[in-house]
């Protein structure tokens, strides 16, 4: 495979940094160490232990709305059916019409976004969702996506899922 | 010329040995080209290293191609191709739609694997499992729990479920009845990923063989 040195580096750097800012191969970057000194505050986390079946299922808060989800990292964003949204306050005719593929079929949905997302006392804005179109079957509850899960650290293993707050740096 | 290098190599490898006293060194292969490449070390510090250099951590690189790089790790000579560790985990970017691909290899054959948590096992949509020599036809009929709802199909045991170098045996499968879109790729559930320990830090998944 040929390799264009600096497309390559630039998209590892972004890859592994998620900001904007190109690497320069002369340069070693210690990602976590160097540009932050050893937080002193301990970084908050939540447990979550698999059900029967392996899925991961933990009560989370939208808006301060509390609603019962479960794991996915098979989607890109949570996921919402129509009732669970109205119970959340969050009105889908505010977002963009799109797409997707599902277990179950082909479905329409509006891609919104959730100012506030809690589990535990981990918390995500602006946190990218999806919503069902009106008659179109939803998920049984909310999805916790990558959306989300890409904001911690996840640790799996053991029977269990543990959700970091990732450093800062 | 010759002399020179193998003095280099020799050099590197004395040094190598020094540093890995430490213990072992993990190495994740980012990019490679000729004479340089660049490493993720101990998932956590990116180095671009060219030839005879060596990075804080001992890591000295001896030659690399576009393809692969050759390393002293830990005082050993190691070689790795692109995207490839050293310590038999796995490590796997995100896709621009934050999900996580994989090459898998369902009882040998290669296929694309999605990794999917919100899957009871792994599921097989019926064409890809014909073309992965699949004989679900024998399997019982059943439903797989999925986080969307169920899925009728017919469940199987896959003899092996390879990511890279974590291979589990024996893993309960279903082969859907359907094969909506998603169904394209193995989707790697709970059967599979129950039995190894992941670590996600952003866009980066780490899949860690069970010990």
């Amino acid at each position: 495979m040929p390799v264009r040195p600096p497309l390559a580096l630039l998209a590892f750097a972004l890859a592994l940094s998620g900001a904007a800012v190109p690497f320069d191969p002369a340069r070693s970057t210690d990602l976590e160490a160097e540009a932050a000194p050893a937080p002193a505050v301990p970084r908050q986390s939540v447990t979550i232990p698999a059900d029967a079946r392996g899925f991961f299922q933990v009560l989370a808060q939208v808006n301060g709305v509390p609603v019962r989800a479960v794991v996915d990292t098979g989607a890109s964003a949570i996921y919402l059916g129509r009732a669970q949204a109205a119970v959340l306050g969050v009105d889908p005719a505010r977002g963009r019409r799109s797409e997707m593929s599902t277990f179950r079929g082909p479905r329409t949905i509006w891609v919104v976004k959730l100012d506030r997302v809690q589990v535990g006392a981990l918390v995500a804005r602006d946190v990218d969702a999806w919503v069902v179109e009106e008659g179109e079957e939803g998920p049984p509850q909310a999805l916790l996506g990558m959306s989300f899960l890409q904001r911690f650290e996840v640790k799996v293993g053991g029977g269990a899922m543990t959700l970091t707050e990732r450093a800062r740096w | 010329m010759r002399t020179r290098r193998a003095t280099a190599r020799l050099i590197l490898a004395a040094l190598a040995l020094a540093a890995a006293e430490a213990g072992a060194t993990s190495i994740l292969l980012l990019t490679a080209g000729p004479g340089r490449a660049q490493l993720l070390v101990d998932d956590r510090s990116l180095r671009g290293l060219k030839t005879g250099e060596r990075s804080p951590e001992g890591v000295a690189l001896v030659t690399a191609t576009t393809e692969s790089a050759t390393l002293i790790v830990d005082g050993r000579e190691t070689v790795l191709r692109l995207g490839e560790r050293n310590d038999g985990k796995v490590t796997l970017f995100a896709d621009r739609d934050r999900r996580f691909r994989a090459r898998v290899q369902v009882n040998g054959t290669p296929a694309i694997g999605l990794i999917d948590t919100g899957a009871e096992a792994v599921t097989i949509g019926r064409r890809l499992a014909t073309a992965l020599g699949i004989d679900y036809a024998q399997g019982r009929r059943a439903k797989l729990n999925t986080v969307v709802g169920t899925v009728p199909g017919f469940l199987v045991t896959l003899d092996s479920v390879k990511i890279g170098p974590i291979e589990v045996a024996g893993v309960p499968a279903v082969v859907a009845d359907s094969d909506a879109p998603d169904f394209g790729l193995v989707l790697v559930g709970a059967s599979f990923l129950g039995r190894v320990h992941l670590e996600q830090h952003g866009n980066r998944l780490t899949l860690i063989p069970p010990k």
